[in-house]
């Protein structure tokens, strides 16, 4: 299955940012120091250097066979039939995620800003425009990336530099209070969020040149755990690790305190704007994702029509998944690290090792 | 293919056609009651009253315009509405049955909580946590007797009484606690909340006569009421403190405990010392002593102001040499910036000690007795004697937490727990019964820089009395 066009590893690297972070400032923070406390920032970067293995196995992969996708790969390495299994989980497994996002989204959106609105209006609208996204090709995706990451990362450096007068530095002390195990807890809980770098396996194949894959997982690595840790520790040092806890959307709630001199308050708004516009990207490069893999498992030439189907199921999914919010907590605490390291992991280190193990590599192509 | 495409096109714009007459969610301004102040207070049977203050928009409006006409009595720009739940989830549905709008809660300035109701606990509180409305950055007090009284509070220079009581806060005379910083406080084991006070004045008359003839009232917002010569039914003064130990309140901090709160917990950023001028009696260090610190110079019926002899009052005031003679002592006023305390605790055996340093630097800005800043003396002598002032008052507070209401209100337990972990895991779970055996040194060094505009204190030299004059004729 091959797409037309290529991105910069730049827009790759940003893209991988997109992937991840717009979800995790929102639900993360809160769910983080309910496991690590004050040493919530050490757990993100603790899971950072977690991500880098998979990193490394998806650009090892790369290197083995550029040009190629994920779910192209897995043929390749596993054979026709296993291999088909294999890009399918991975296709199921995006599926799945999206849902999540897409819940976690309009969730979000209910509770904190238009409770009235049905949940299902809000799904439908983001996954309408996202449908249009993805159906633009990759290229598309990126460029608006283009436009939003400046917004995104002015908006991170307004809001946290903002909140300053708020933040008492000693709130991130006793260091290591109860050893590092409460600390590999929350890795565990941020897991979830970091390894979706896996899913520059799937569009890295169409990164120009190839090589320059490793620079891209690097750097969208870092920026990654350069503002969550940011987000992370601004929610500490501004409510403290008790408080942060109980609040259902830390990094909300730090736009919500932003008050400079009386007259720049209630900046919330700025956030929400950005924040959508982040899942915006994010939920399109999903979908793009999964209609890509969808179609390559199943041999057919283009991916296009799949996408508006794909969103539609996935609109439907994420109602369905869960019954309340207690629920995507729960998943999110208790399930989803577990599910995702084996298919963000284990999987594709599995992969890694058969290719190795077989010589296989497709690079004269 | 191309024209099945532009009927799909025309189809789907015609099918979003219906969201285009309006969203859900939509509230138009017309349509709210916006909700300046809440008080929360406790209702017979177990119930609970809550009390908005919900601003009418013609008399806001109305507002400029009389200004300028500089009509008559301000007219009152809200109304009080009140219910009874039996939580305030309840309550507010109550009240939404008695206004002619919906609740609009999110540009509330200030909440209020009565006395019983905090006795009863903070739990109450949750519907300001949760409601999405809410902010967390709004200012919290708390009052003696009903909080709803509050909201009564006349028009002034500000409208409602919100904005009165957040421009007050403002002005830094004392703490201030907004919603997360409460949260912080009640759920860090290791800290009690306290929460500024909120003290209705119950007659401007009382109030001009605690200020006495000093000239300060030009100053204070609540003052200024008073001196267009308007008489106002109540008025409002934040001062004192309501100290919680875990999440019921406990007791009352006064004035100068509540200062002394505020020095401990480092909250203290400016403010004014007062304190009998060294050398001047030798009586100085004894009585004057009492209620030598106010936080501010606009700080109106500070009754620490009571302390001076009646025979003081009694005199004339416009001839302060005659009088400073002996019998009164003359005082001098420091004003202070950039001060910062810095707490360590020490873990010896079982035993935690607490050494709290406060540092900063001050200005003279007021000396009514005879004062020569060339003898450096003096001027080390008068800054001793605020230190001493600031220390008394630190200790005041610490007294009154550790003897009475066993409560660790200066957060000292989170100090403890941040130094040394492994302690506190031995003691956080009765952290409140422990330390009142905690014992604190409190060291202030607040350096005298600067004397103002003027270096001596003006008059005739040797006209007043006392040893300082004779000392500043000697050079």
């Amino acid at each position: 299955m091959r797409e037309e066009g290529y991105i910069s590893p730049r827009q790759a690297s940003v893209l991988l940012w997109f992937a991840i972070l717009p979800t995790a400032i929102l639900f993360l923070p809160a769910l983080l120091t309910l496991r690590a406390r004050q040493d919530s920032w050490l757990a993100v970067i603790l899971a950072t250097l977690a991500a880098g293995i998979p990193a490394l196995v998806i650009y090892l992969l790369a290197l083995r066979f550029p040009h190629y996708t994920l779910f192209q790969y897995c043929e390749l390495i596993l054979g026709h039939l296993a291999g088909k299994i294999v890009a399918m989980v991975f296709v199921l497994a995006f599926f799945l995620l999206n849902a999540v996002v897409i819940r976690e989204f309009s969730e979000f959106l209910t509770t904190a800003v238009m409770p009235e609105t049905p949940f299902l209006f809000f799904a439908c609208s983001i996954v309408a425009v996202a449908v249009y996204a993805a159906r633009n090709g990759l290229e598309v995706i990126a460029r608006c990336t283009d436009f939003i990451m400046p917004l995104l990362v002015a908006f991170f450096v307004v809001i946290l530099l903002f909140a300053t007068p708020e933040m008492s530095l000693r709130n991130i002390l006793p260091f290591l209070e109860n050893g590092i195990r409460p600390v590999l807890g929350g890795s565990l809980i941020t897991w979830p969020f970091m390894g979706q770098v896996i899913i520059l396996a799937t569009y890295g194949a169409f990164v120009n040149p190839p090589r320059s894959l490793g620079w891209s997982l690097i750097t969208g690595l870092l920026g990654i755990a350069f503002f969550l840790g940011l987000v992370t520790m601004g929610v500490i040092l501004v409510f403290g690790a008790c408080e942060a806890t109980s609040l259902t959307f830390a990094g909300y709630n730090l736009a919500r305190v932003v008050s400079l001199g009386q007259f720049l308050e209630r900046i919330e708004v700025l956030f929400l704007a950005i924040w959508v516009a982040g899942v915006f990207i994010k939920i399109a490069l999903n979908l793009y994702v999964v209609a890509l893999g969808l179609a390559t498992v199943t041999g057919l030439k283009e991916y296009r029509p799949l996408v508006a189907p794909l969103g539609a199921l996935n609109v439907a999914l994420a109602a369905y998944m869960y019954r309340n919010i207690s629920e995507i907590r729960q998943d999110l605490l208790t399930v989803e690290p577990g599910w995702t390291l084996t298919w963000q992991f284990i999987l594709p280190l599995l992969l890694l090792l058969v290719a190795w193990v077989r010589g296989q590599r497709r690079t004269g192509a | 293919m191309i024209w099945y495409r532009r009927v799909l096109a025309v189809l789907l714009l015609v099918l979003g056609l219906p969201a285009l007459s309006g969203c859900w969610s939509r509230h138009e301004i017309e349509e709210l009651a916006i909700i300046m102040a809440v008080a929360l207070d406790s209702a017979p049977g177990g119930q609970v009253r809550l009390t908005t203050f919900i601003v009418i928009p013609r008399a806001v409006g109305g507002g400029p315009s009389m200004g300028g006409g500089g009509g008559g009595e301000p007219k009152k720009a809200g109304e009080v509405v009140s219910a009874v739940g039996s939580d305030f989830a309840q309550a507010t549905r109550r009240l939404e049955g008695q206004v002619p709008r919906r609740l609009f809660w999110a540009q509330n300035r200030v909440i209020i909580i009565g006395e019983d109701l905090a006795r009863r606990g903070l739990n109450y509180l949750d519907l300001f946590l949760r409601d999405r409305q809410m902010r967390l950055t709004t200012p919290i007090l708390i009052t003696r007797g009903e909080a709803r009284k509050v909201l009564d509070l006349p028009p002034g220079i500000e409208l409602n009484p919100g904005t009165i009581l957040t421009g007050i806060l403002r002005n830094r005379t004392t703490f201030k606690v907004e919603l997360k910083d409460l949260l912080a406080m009640w759920e860090a084991p290791g800290d009690n909340p306290a929460l500024p006070e909120v003290v209705m004045t119950p007659t401007p008359e009382q109030e001009s006569q605690e200020t006495g003839g000093e000239g300060r009232d030009a100053k204070g917002g609540g003052n200024e009421r008073g001196g267009k010569g308007k008489t106002q039914p109540e008025a409002v003064v934040i001062k004192g403190a309501g100290a919680f130990r875990y999440d019921r309140l406990a007791g009352w901090l006064d004035e100068k405990e509540a200062n002394g709160l505020m020095w401990l917990r480092g909250e203290v950023k400016e403010g004014v010392v007062t304190v009998p001028l060294p050398g001047t009696t030798g009586t100085g260090q004894g009585q004057g002593m009492a209620g030598g610190l106010s936080p501010t110079p606009g700080e109106g019926g500070s009754p620490g102001q009571g302390q001076k002899p009646g025979a003081e009052k009694g005199g004339s005031r416009d001839l302060p040499r005659a009088q400073t003679a002996l019998s009164a002592p003359a005082q001098a006023s420091v004003v202070f910036h950039r001060v910062s305390a810095k707490t360590r605790a020490r873990v010896q055996g079982q035993q935690v000690t607490f050494m709290v340093e406060i540092r900063g630097q001050g200005d003279l800005i007021e000396v009514t007795g005879n004062f020569n800043p060339d003898n450096l003396e003096q001027l080390l002598a008068l800054q001793e004697a605020v230190n001493k002032a600031i220390e008394e008052r630190a200790l005041l507070a610490l007294r009154k937490a550790q003897q009475e209401l066993q409560a660790d209100i200066f957060g000292f337990g989170e100090i403890l727990h941040r130094s040394n972990p492994r302690y506190w895991h031995q003691v956080q779970d009765y952290w409140n019964e422990e330390f009142p055996r905690a014992r604190v040194q409190v060291q202030v060094e607040l350096q005298l820089r600067r004397t103002g505009m003027t270096s001596r204190t003006p008059g005739r030299v040797g006209a007043v009395g006392g040893k300082v004059s004779t000392q500043g004729t000697a050079r």
